[in-house]
């Protein structure tokens, strides 16, 4: 049994449909990739996962619970993390406060110490400035102060929105090896990007939304090669 | 003139207090939910009410009836929320509907004082008499009390919302509401319990106005009308930025009424937030919960 199965989701904004009966499934291990272009519906089922969108029908299992019957704020104890695009850190408050609100629920908050001396040796930098307003922090340290946050919840499943966007390539890459580390020590993630290719080389299993619609999906190793999606997507 | 000045800036701190009182709440609510509660005035009335009826009819217990005040505004918050403000939320329109619908819940507050105490002007006796003076400065012990009793609901409001995790929860759905859902607050609870701590900071408003001036059932319409200023002055939605204004406005209308007039108190502040909103409609410190 997967981790989070979703199936047959439909849902939109208004009259518009979003995403049409997207059926997948994330693994219990690595990072599994949600790849597709803007407006392929990605961050509309993110947020679905976490509440943050309506579903209009379908299913969302998770580890065998029905997440629909789980308010949205709930959701973050049963394990469930994000990091959204755009990064939705707070920024009026210090690194160190933004932390402890990443241990806001109740199971996350007995751990609160354990937690910050984990997320501080992942991100070092996070370690030196606890008092530092998040708003002056740079891109690349409010996203890792957006992981970190994540981090702090203890998840058992982690969700990236678009965690590249905006970052100097070399910033991405030593993100992406940060990340694929903490997943390999065993927190699966669902990876939603726009840089293909970086997204397949690091995950084990990637679908393509294409126009709210899952358009292809199989193991990372076999998309790299798969000639639609080269065409469709990397302009080869 | 010297004690003219310092009498009058004693006056200013004490209409500050007051003032710093009955703002906060209007501007966390609004810092939080993005509405303007004009329930505010009733419950600054309340306050004021409450007390009297506690101190007439529960034997003069001063401590009591201000707990009973801090107690029942505070309840009635939940239930102006749960009752008012919540049921129109989300829905299309809201921010005018619930701007009506609250300044609604101001009249019926007043028109219920008037059904059930009269109109007629009240008030309460004193809490401590005697004054200090100080060469030709007098501060009666009154005007003292108020001065030390709104730093302590201040410093404490200030100190829930920097320290409590349930008021870093308040300032988180404050900056960003999708980022706080993604952590996991529930941010219906964080509405309902800033509404309840912005009619709580009123209820004690209306108490210490109450102290020095009449009651009447239309009396927190002033004062809303004084904090609606200072909470432009002091930059929406931030709640120190709010406690500066107050004390200024304070110092300025006690000013005002000492040297120019007790009736032009009101036009010269008018004037100036006029003028604060041609210039600097963004409030003297910029936004920050």
């Amino acid at each position: 049994m997967a981790l989070l199965e979703i199936d047959k989701l439909n849902t939109g904004y208004g009259e518009v449909q979003a995403l049409w009966d997207v059926s997948l499934d994330i693994e219990g291990k690595g990072i599994t990739a949600l790849l597709g272009a803007n407006g392929a519906g990605k961050t509309t089922l993110l947020n679905v996962i976490t509440g943050l969108q309506k579903a209009w029908s379908g299913e969302i299992r998770f580890a065998g619970k029905n997440l629909f019957e789980i308010k949205p704020h709930n959701r973050v104890d049963l394990g469930i993390a994000m990091v959204p695009e755009g990064r939705g850190i707070f920024y009026d408050m210090s690194v160190y406060e933004n932390l402890l609100m990443g241990a806001y629920t109740k199971n996350a908050r007995e751990k609160t110490k354990d937690s910050l001396d984990w997320v501080y040796s992942i991100f070092p930098v996070l370690k030196e400035r606890p008092e530092q307003m998040a708003g002056t922090l740079s891109g690349g340290e409010q996203q890792m102060l957006a992981i970190a946050r994540a981090l702090m919840s203890r998840p058992k499943l982690l969700l990236l929105d678009e965690v590249s966007t905006g970052l100097a390539p070399a910033l991405v890459l030593t993100l992406m090896d940060i990340l694929v580390n903490v997943a390999e020590k065993g927190l699966p993630m669902l990876l939603v990007e726009q840089h293909i290719e970086m997204a397949l080389e690091v995950s084990r299993i990637g679908y393509v939304l294409e126009n709210g619609r899952v358009v292809i999906q199989g193991e990372s190793k076999d998309l790299r090669t798969d000639k639609k999606l080269r065409e469709a997507y990397m302009g080869i | 003139m010297f004690s003219d000045i310092a009498s009058a800036i004693i006056i200013g701190l004490v209409l500050g207090s007051m003032y710093a009182l009955a703002a906060v709440g209007l501007t966390l609510v609004w810092g939080v939910l993005k509405i303007l509660n004009f329930a505010h005035g009733g419950f600054i009335t309340l306050g004021a009410y409450f007390v009297w009826v506690g101190i007439t009819f529960l034997g003069g217990n001063y401590v009591i009836s201000f707990l009973l005040v801090m107690g029942l505004t505070f309840l009635l918050g939940f239930v102006l929320n749960a009752g008012v403000i919540r049921p129109l939320q989300g829905r299309p329109e809201s921010e005018t509907n619930i701007f009506i619908a609250t300044l609604a819940t101001s009249i019926i507050i007043e028109n219920l004082i008037i059904v059930g105490f009269g109109g007629r002007y009240k008030s309460i006796p004193e809490m401590a008499s005697g004054s200090l003076t100080l060469g030709s400065i007098s501060i009666n012990f009154q005007q003292m009390i108020i001065m030390a009793v709104a730093p302590v609901f201040l410093v404490g409001l200030m100190y829930y919302l920097k320290k409590m995790k349930s008021g870093m929860a308040v300032r988180a759905v404050a900056q960003d509401a999708d980022g706080a859902a993604i952590v996991g607050i529930d941010s219906e609870r964080v509405y309902s319990y800033t509404i309840a701590i912005g009619a709580l900071m009123a209820g004690v408003a209306g108490v210490l106005l109450g102290v020095i001036f009449y009651l009447s059932p239309g009396m927190g319409g002033d004062p809303l009308v004084r904090a609606l200023f200072i909470m432009v002055l002091g930059g929406m939605g931030s709640v120190k930025g709010t406690i500066y204004g107050a004390y200024i406005i304070g110092i300025i209308d006690a000013l005002a009424r000492y040297f120019i007039g007790m009736f032009w108190a009101s036009p010269i502040l008018f004037v100036m937030f006029i003028l604060l909103l041609l210039l600097r409609p963004q409030g003297l410190f910029g936004v920050k919960v």
